[in-house]
C-alpha cells in the first residue's frame, strides 16, 4: 500500500501567552511506493514525530495543532478516518512504548490490539506465536509482564503488537533510540527481515544510520520541518556537507574517509571503509597492538567507593551482585552495558538514591549509610536518565537556580551560574518559558543545566545523550570535558561506544548486575568476548582494525585518529 | 503459592466486585463498632490468604493513615454528639459517644479501602475490565476505569522520583518542619500533573494506534466464566451480608 503525502503543513499552538506558533512541517511532500523502505532523518525538532503521527492519522485530532495538505494511504485520506480505524492498515511503533503497555503480560499486550479488529482467539493465538518469532521474542514467557522486560525487549514487543494486526504500512519512530548496540542489531535485524520477507511499506524516522545504510531505498533529511534533501542513502551521503551542516547524524565510516582527506569515495559501510584502508601501506609488525595514549590518570583518593553492594527491588533476585567500584577523584568514566544490565541502580546508589541491600557506599570517604538524599546532593550531581522526573519550577531559570539555592550559595553567585549555565546549553532565548513547553531535547539540556549550576564536585548522569541530536551532544560533551578539565569527577552512562571511545579515560562495563571489565577503552574493547557477552560492540576504528588484522590501527579509538594513523604511514 | 496463581487472584473479577460492593453496604449499614471491626479483619484474612504481601498491606495502610487520624480527631469535634462530656475546652466538647462515632467513620473509611483492594490487588486489568464489561458497562468505561487504576501506582511513582529529585538538587527535607515539607510538595504535584497528562496523551495515541474502538464486535483472547467455585463463594460472600444485617438488628 503506498503512501502519499501532499503539501502537508503543520503548526502547534503558542504554549504560552504570546508566544509563536511553531511550524512543525512546512509544505513537505513526498510519496512512498508499495513495498519501499523509506528513512527520515534530521535533527532534533526537525519535524519527523508530527510526520509520523500525522501519517498514521493520528495528529492533529489526538495532538493539538492545525494541518494542511493530505496524506493518502492507498487511495484512502487518513484525515477523513477516525483515528483507530486505521490500525489495520497502518502499523506505529512510538519513540516511548513502555508508557502506552497496560497489560499484564506479553501475550495480552499483542492480543489487545486483536481484540479490537474483533479476531477470534484461536487466531489472535497463532498470531501471537507468529509476531513474536517475528521479533525475536519467542524465548520469552508469555505470561510475563511487559514492563519487566529490558528497553530493547519492550520496543520489539511493541513492534509485534503492532505487526499483529498485520498493517500493510508500518511506521517507526526512533525504534533503536535509546538501545544498547546489541539491541541495536536486533532491531536492524529484524527490520531486514520485515524488508525482505514481507511487503510492508516501511516508513522510518531515524537518526542512527546503522537501521537507514543497507536497509533504507531512499532517504529523506529534513530540517526545520523542510524536506532538504532526498535520495538513496548513498547519494544524500556522497554529499557531506550540506547534512553535517543540517546535524544529520554521519556513519563513523564517513567520518573516516574525511579525515583520510578522501573525498571522492563515500564508504558508507564498515567493509567499504576497511576496502578503502587496505590501500594504505601496512605496518612494520606493531609491538603495542591496542596501544592507547589515553589511560586513566593515577589518583591519590577515592570520590565514590562502592563496597561489595548488592542490591535487588525484589527478594532472592538481585540487580546488583556484589559490586566493588572505586571511583577516583578526577577520573572521567563511561558506565555502559546492555538495556537492563543494572546500570541505572547502580547510579542510583551512587547518589543514596537507592540503598544497598548488603555491602557499604562510600563518598569522601564518608559512609552514607546515615546521610539524607539532600545531604548526598552536596557532594554529588546526579541527572535522571528522564528529565521529565527532574523538572518541576515554573521557568527554565527557576529551574537552574533550584540546586544552587538549596545549597545555600549567595545571591551573585546563583546569577552567576545560571548565566554560565544558560550559556553552556544554549538556553539563553528561553530562559523565561516554562520547560514543560519546550522540546523533549531542549527538556533534557534545561535538566542537565540544572545539574551544571550546582557545580558539584561528582557528576553522576544517566544517559545523558538520548534523544539529543549531534549539536545537542556536542554541548553535553563539552560541559563534561570542561568539568573534567577543573578537576571535576565524571560518571556518565551510555550505549554510545564512539562517544565512550572518544572522551572516557575509563570504562565500566556491567553485564547482569556484575562489573565484567573495567579499564582503559583500549584495555575494555581488547577484551572482545566480554564487550559482546555485555550486548556492546567496539568503537568502529576498532573493529575496522580487527576487520584489516591491523593490531597496531587498534590503537586508534575514534575514525579521526584510525585516519591519522594511516596517513601517518605513507 | 504466589500472588498470580492463589485462589483470590483466580476467581471471578465479578465475585471479587461483588464482595467489595457488599461490604461496602454493610459498612455502610451498621454502626456497630464490633461489626465494623470484623469486617476490617475480614478484608485484611482475605488479602493475606489470596498472597497478597503484607508490604502491599503495610503500602495501603501507609497511604490511608493520615485521612484515618483527621477523621478520628474531627469526627468527635464536629459531631460530639449526646451522653456525658469527657473534656471540654472552650467551645470543643469530647464525649464518649462521639469518640467512638469518630473511630467507626475511621474503620468504615479503611475497611472499605481493603475491601476495595480485595478486587483491585488481585486481578490482572484486562481481567478487570472484562469483569465490569460483564456486569453491564459500556467497554469504553470498562477500559477507562481499568486504566485509571492501573494508572495510579504509576502516578504514585512518578510523585515519588520527582520528590527524589529534588532531594537530589540539594532539597534537604530531613531539616525542615512540616510546613516547608507540605510547600515543598506544590511543586512536586505540579510536576506530577505534567507528567500525568502527557502520560495521558502518549496513552491515547498508543490506544489509538491499537484500534481502539475500531470493531462494534470485539472478542476477548482469554475469557472470563464462573465456575462452581466462584458461585459458591459468592454464595458464602452473600451469606455474610445477610448475617451482617441480622447482627445489626440484633438487640445487644
Amino acid at each position: 500500500m503506498m503512501i502519499d503525502v501532499q503539501e502537508l503543513t503543520y503548526t502547534y499552538p503558542a504554549f504560552v501567552p504570546g508566544g509563536a506558533r511553531t511550524t512543525a512541517l512546512d509544505r513537505v511532500s513526498f510519496h512512498v511506493d508499495k513495498g519501499q523502505y523509506l528513512a527520515i532523518t534530521g535533527p532534533n525538532n526537525c519535524g519527523k514525530t508530527t510526520l509520523c503521527l500525522t501519517v498514521a492519522g493520528l495528529a492533529p485530532r489526538l495532538t493539538e495543532g492545525r494541518l494542511t495538505g493530505r496524506v493518502l494511504i492507498g487511495e484512502r485520506d487518513v484525515q477523513a478516518e477516525k483515528p483507530g480505524m486505521l490500525a489495520d492498515r497502518v502499523g506505529l511503533l512510538m519513540q516511548e512504548p513502555a508508557g502506552q503497555m497496560f497489560n499484564r503480560s506479553v501475550e495480552h499486550e499483542i492480543a489487545w490490539g486483536l481484540e479490537n479488529l474483533g479476531i477470534s482467539p484461536a487466531e489472535m493465538e497463532a498470531r501471537i506465536k507468529q509476531t513474536l518469532a517475528m521479533v525475536g521474542l519467542e524465548h520469552v514467557p508469555r505470561d510475563q509482564p511487559p514492563l519487566s522486560l529490558s528497553g530493547g525487549e519492550q520496543k520489539r514487543l511493541a513492534l509485534a503488537s503492532a505487526l499483529a494486526l498485520e498493517p500493510e504500512v508500518l511506521i517507526l519512530d526512533e525504534p533503536a533510540g535509546g538501545l544498547s548496540p546489541l539491541g541495536r542489531r536486533e532491531m536492524a535485524a529484524i527490520l531486514s527481515r520485515l524488508r525482505h520477507e514481507t511487503g510492508l511499506t516501511i516508513l522510518l524516522a531515524e537518526s542512527d544510520p546503522d537501521l537507514i545504510i543497507g536497509l533504507a531505498d531512499e532517504m529523506l533529511v529534513m530540517v526545520e520541518g523542510k524536506i532538504v534533501q532526498r535520495g538513496t542513502p548513498r547519494e544524500i551521503y556522497a554529499e557531506l556537507d550540506p547534512i553535517a551542516a543540517a546535524g544529520v547524524v554521519l556513519p563513523p565510516s564517513l567520518i573516516f574517509a574525511q579525515a583520510l582527506d578522501e573525498s571522492q569515495v563515500v564508504p558508507i559501510t564498515i567493509d567499504e571503509a576497511a576496502e578503502l584502508a587496505s590501500k594504505y601501506p601496512k605496518p612494520t609488525p606493531s609491538p603495542e597492538p591496542f596501544g592507547s595514549s589515553k589511560q586513566p590518570p593515577r589518583l591519590s583518593e577515592d570520590a565514590i567507593v562502592l563496597d561489595h553492594v548488592t542490591f535487588g527491588y525484589e527478594p532472592k533476585r538481585p540487580i546488583l551482585r556484589d559490586i566493588t567500584l572505586h571511583i577516583g577523584a578526577g577520573e572521567f568514566i563511561a558506565l555502559t552495558g546492555d538495556n537492563g544490565a543494572g546500570k541505572t541502580t547502580l547510579a542510583r546508589h551512587l547518589v543514596g538514591l537507592l540503598r544497598s541491600d548488603r555491602g557499604q557506599v562510600f563518598i569522601q570517604g564518608q559512609n552514607i549509610a546515615g546521610m539524607s538524599i539532600g545531604q548526598i546532593a552536596r557532594m554529588v550531581g546526579f541527572a535522571y536518565q528522564n528529565p521529565e522526573l527532574q523538572i518541576f519550577n515554573p521557568t527554565v531559570r527557576e529551574e537552574i537556580a533550584f540546586g544552587p539555592h538549596n545549597l545555600g550559595m549567595s545571591t551573585a553567585e546563583i546569577e552567576q551560574t545560571i548565566e554560565d549555565a544558560l550559556t553552556q546549553f544554549g538556553l539563553k532565548h528561553v530562559q523565561d518559558s516554562p520547560p514543560s513547553v519546550l522540546s523533549f531535547s531542549a527538556r533534557r539540556l534545561v535538566a542537565l543545566a540544572s545539574i551544571a549550576a550546582m557545580r558539584s564536585p561528582t557528576l553522576v548522569l544517566d544517559e545523558p545523550t538520548i534523544g539529543l541530536d549531534v549539536s545537542g551532544q556536542g554541548l553535553v560533551m563539552e560541559w563534561f570535558t570542561r568539568a573534567h578539565d577543573a578537576g571535576t569527577t565524571v560518571l556518565f552512562i551510555t550505549h554510545d561506544m564512539e562517544l565512550a571511545a572518544r572522551y572516557a579515560e575509563r570504562i565500566v562495563v556491567l553485564d547482569d548486575g556484575e562489573i565484567t571489565a573495567d579499564g582503559s577503552p583500549a584495555e575494555v574493547f581488547k577484551q572482545g568476548d566480554v564487550v559482546a557477552h555485555a550486548g556492546l560492540e567496539a568503537p568502529f576504528a576498532i573493529r575496522l582494525a580487527q576487520r584489516l588484522g591491523d593490531a597496531s590501527l587498534a590503537a586508534a579509538l575514534t575514525p579521526e585518529s584510525a585516519a591519522r594513523l594511516l596517513r601517518d604511514r605513507v | 503459592m504466589t500472588e498470580h496463581t492463589s485462589w483470590l487472584y483466580r476467581l471471578d473479577p465479578r465475585v471479587k466486585l461483588g464482595f467489595a460492593l457488599f461490604a461496602i453496604i454493610g459498612l455502610i449499614l451498621t454502626n456497630r463498632l464490633a461489626i465494623l471491626i470484623t469486617i476490617l479483619v475480614l478484608t485484611h484474612l482475605i488479602l493475606l490468604i489470596g498472597c497478597i504481601s503484607l508490604r502491599q498491606i503495610l503500602r495501603l495502610w501507609q497511604g490511608l493513615i493520615l485521612v484515618v487520624v483527621i477523621i478520628m480527631i474531627l469526627q468527635p469535634i464536629l459531631v460530639p454528639g449526646t451522653g456525658p462530656t469527657l473534656w471540654q475546652i472552650g467551645p470543643i466538647r469530647i464525649t464518649q459517644a462521639g469518640l467512638i462515632n469518630g473511630l467507626g467513620y475511621a474503620i468504615r473509611l479503611a475497611a472499605s479501602a481493603f475491601a476495595l483492594a480485595v478486587p483491585l490487588t488481585s486481578t490482572p486489568m484486562h481481567t478487570l475490565v472484562r469483569g465490569l464489561e460483564k456486569l453491564g458497562l459500556p467497554y469504553t468505561i470498562s477500559m477507562v476505569i481499568g486504566l485509571a487504576l492501573s494508572y495510579f501506582g504509576m502516578i504514585g511513582a512518578a510523585y515519588i522520583s520527582i520528590s527524589e529529585a529534588q532531594q537530589a538538587r540539594g532539597l534537604d527535607l530531613s531539616q525542615r518542619g512540616a510546613i516547608k515539607r507540605a510547600r515543598a510538595a506544590i511543586p512536586t504535584l505540579i510536576a506530577v500533573i505534567i507528567a500525568s497528562l502527557r502520560l495521558a496523551d502518549s496513552l491515547a495515541l498508543g490506544l489509538a494506534a491499537r484500534g481502539f474502538g475500531m470493531s462494534q464486535s470485539r472478542t476477548s483472547y482469554r475469557d472470563i466464566h464462573m465456575t462452581g467455585v466462584d458461585w459458591l463463594v459468592l454464595i458464602g460472600i452473600v451469606a455474610g451480608f445477610a448475617i451482617v444485617l441480622v447482627a445489626n438488628l440484633w438487640p445487644l
